[in-house]
């Protein structure tokens, strides 16, 4: 604010202040009253209609039993359950695949922004190669066409490819060995847990007293030990199911569909190529001085880019790369195309089966906002810690 | 405030057409508009189709084109809008168009829940299966533990989950969000069977690299009865697409074709037929549409038999058979009441 000839004048210039605030205080108001009551008759306006053309509003229909399967879930499911239960599947695959493609995506990028930067020129050129042939080709097309790889590529259930006993690779998935807990599983646990305190135990002592020994060796036994008594004691902890073809699929086991690994593939390969160039960014800003300094203290490249570069680098990686992470959850969302059970396809069976369009389209709005809201929250914190450092 | 009234007339509008709809019958406003707004499919040939010169047919197409013809006195002013699975429903409710006519199964809850009303059935078919032959299944009771391919937001696959789970029977579903993915799927051996109603799935496997690698299962899991339908509040609407679907029948139980509609209209001595075809009579006029409505109607797409037969049936590339929709004096279930 200019404050010119009226600069003594103090107590003028706060009730101009004041006026200006007040002024400012009023235009505020008036404005969220006006957002407010628009948005409210919005509501009324859009509840009205349907009321008018359908006759059905509201969350209720969220407690009705839903009548269709899923396919793949994290929890038990099946027809008959609430949709409600439904649309947690649906966020539980949603999660599962944004939180194995943040960190694939993650590798994928690091490994292509160090290729980038290499001294060898082809491989600079492939992974420049990669970064331009991926970023250029729209995701969906990407997601569909692993997904049409997968199904057309790998062999069908009776002609399964098994590299090792108890593991098959069909166009209908991965099939795994499986863990089962044994009773003898929480014992084992207990064991561990206890193991673990104890080597604890050991570093405080050996911090403390600076005892000749070598920690590695003595605290890996002394942590490993009471589980492996345990076991020989009470039994195998877990026993391995192995998947078998009975009648038409394998039953048994864990299985990867080809939808989740078409998923996760081309979420991860099309991000990966976005994270590529926000480390690589990452890297060449910080000063090449850095790099010469550490050099010259006789460290390795590879200890350079570990110790000095990478940890510089994330603060100016961090922001930018939650921006993608969040795109990469958002994108998630295009599973509907190839099949995948994640919430949007939760929600469009849902709409087909109780026509609650809006209902069903304001569920899957704000699953996303929470979602991008607590990634965007992690990634603030972790921002906060590394920028701290820069003092 | 006023801004705020702006602003909610403007959501009205975005919202559909709601309140303007009801005040008057929607066969009045069509008779205004000059245009009948139809929304269907684009992409099964003999269904809903739309070719490359940018015509439409198939038999949904045909009876929003007989419906032009009935109100309008030409099926060509008609306009088709395609719509996809999810958002067949939201554009009919929302008024972006008139009539639904995309193979939609009618069931007691889309009826009585929805707002809307069901023209006949006009398309009477079930829900079976099609498998790979050499899975070995020949009976719809050996699928236990399959993987199923099916068409998202369907009421196949509704039925699907309701069938297996009263048979105490386990499967794995294979979404699709299109029939053309669903197929591939089936076709890349992701899953073992495919269900869907018998005449799509027979139209899938007459174009199948080898078709008798596949066999449609005879038991039906599920009665589909399909239907075009209209928004709720406008039974004038409603009753002429009711009355033009029984018309369709009556003129073939009548004997009345496309190819001799105006020699038997001139003809005739058969006073029942002379009010069928509104020679006398004001029976078309007192529903709101010209005397002669069904002389339009039959010389667009023709009586029920040859509207089903060019489109999918012994006329048509699909050649798939009439079966329940045969007339009732054929031992079909298509039925009309009488014309008096």
């Amino acid at each position: 604010m200019r404050s010119g000839p009226a600069f003594q004048d103090v107590p003028g210039r706060v009730r101009l202040a004041r006026f200006v605030t007040r002024r400012e205080f009023q235009s505020q108001a008036l404005f969220i009253v006006i957002a407010v009551l628009l948005v409210w008759g919005a509501i009324q306006v859009a509840a009205d209609n349907l009321a008018e053309s359908s006759g059905k509003s509201g969350f209720a229909f969220l407690w009705q039993k839903a009548s269709f399967e899923l396919g793949e879930s994290l929890i038990p499911y099946s027809a008959g359950d609430t949709y409600f239960k439904a649309f947690v599947v649906g966020v539980l695959n949603t999660l599962k695949v944004a939180a194995l493609g943040i960190v694939l995506s993650t590798f994928v990028g690091l490994i292509i922004a160090l290729g980038q930067l290499s001294k060898s020129v082809v491989i600079a050129r492939l992974c420049r190669g990669y970064v331009e042939v991926v970023r250029n080709v729209p995701l969906l097309l990407q997601l569909l066409f692993w997904h049409t790889f997968l199904l057309r590529g790998l062999p069908t259930v009776r002609q399964a490819l098994s590299p090792v006993d108890g593991v098959y690779l069909t166009n209908r998935g991965l099939y795994l060995l499986s863990p089962v807990a044994e009773p003898s599983f929480w014992i084992v646990m207990l064991a561990l847990a206890g193991g673990i305190a104890l080597a604890v135990g050991l570093w405080f002592w050996h911090r403390k007293t600076n005892a000749a020994f070598r920690l590695w060796p003595w605290g890996l036994t002394i942590a490993v030990l009471p589980a492996l008594l345990a076991a020989y004691v009470a039994g195998a902890p877990i026993t391995w199911e192995i998947p078998r073809l009975t009648g038409f699929n394998f039953t048994g086991g864990m299985t990867i569909s080809p939808e989740f690994t078409a998923m996760l593939l081309g979420l991860s390969i099309y991000t990966g190529a976005f994270n590529a160039e926000i480390i690589r960014a990452g890297i060449l800003g910080v000063s090449k001085g850095q790099v010469e300094a550490g050099l010259s203290l006789g460290l390795h490249p590879g200890q350079v880019m570990r110790k000095i570069v990478l940890p510089q680098a994330l603060r100016i990686i961090i922001p930018p790369i939650s921006n993608s992470y969040l795109n990469l959850t958002k994108e998630s969302s295009l599973g509907v195309a190839i099949g995948y059970p994640e919430v949007v396809r939760v929600a469009n069976i849902t709409l087909a089966e109780t026509s609650q369009s809006l209902e069903c389209v304001s569920i899957i709005m704000l699953i996303y906002l929470i979602l991008s809201l607590i990634t965007s929250l992690i990634l603030n914190v972790m921002n906060a810690q590394t920028s701290r450092e820069e003092r | 405030m006023i801004r705020s009234s702006i602003f909610a007339v403007t959501v009205a509008l975005c919202f559909g057409t709601g309140g303007a709809a009801n005040a008057a019958d929607l066969l009045d406003e069509i008779k205004d508009r000059g245009e009948l707004v139809c929304g269907t499919l684009n992409y099964i040939a003999g269904v809903g189709f739309l070719d490359d010169k940018g015509e439409w047919s198939g038999f949904d197409v045909d009876f929003c084109k007989a419906a032009g013809a009935a109100i309008l006195g030409d099926p060509k002013k008609v306009r088709f809008v395609a719509t996809t699975g999810a958002q067949k429903f939201p554009a009919l409710q929302s008024g972006e168009i008139d009539i639904l006519s995309r193979s939609v199964t009618e069931t007691i809850s889309r009826d009585t829940t929805l707002g809307f009303s069901f023209i006949g059935p006009n398309h009477m078919t079930g829900q079976g299966f099609m498998v790979h032959k050499d899975t070995g299944v020949t009976d719809v009771k050996q699928l236990d533990g399959a993987s199923v391919c099916v068409l998202a937001g369907t009421t196949t696959e509704r039925y699907l989950a309701d069938w297996f789970k009263a048979n105490g029977m386990s499967f794995q579903p294979v979404a699709a969000e299109n029939s053309d993915q669903m197929y591939s799927m089936y076709f890349d051996k992701r899953c073992d069977a495919v269900t869907m109603e018998p005449p799509y799935l027979a139209i899938r496997r007459a174009r199948a690299a080898n078709p008798d690698d596949h066999v449609i299962l005879e038991t039906l899991i599920a009665k589909s009865f399909e239907a075009p339908v209209i928004r709720e509040g406008s039974p004038k609407f409603f009753k002429v697409l009711q009355w033009m679907h029984y018309g369709m029948i009556t003129a073939e139980e009548l004997g009345i074709t496309q190819a001799n509609v105006d020699e038997v209209a001139k003809t005739s001595t058969n006073p029942v037929v002379l009010r069928f075809l509104g020679v006398e009579g004001t029976i078309g006029s007192d529903m709101g549409v010209p005397n002669d409505w069904m002389v339009k109607v039959i010389k667009a797409v023709g009586n029920y038999g040859e509207f089903y037969n060019n489109t999918l049936g012994k006329n048509s590339h699909l050649q798939v058979p009439r079966g329940m929709n045969a007339l009732w004096r054929d031992g079909g279930a298509m039925v009309a009441p009488g014309w008096q």
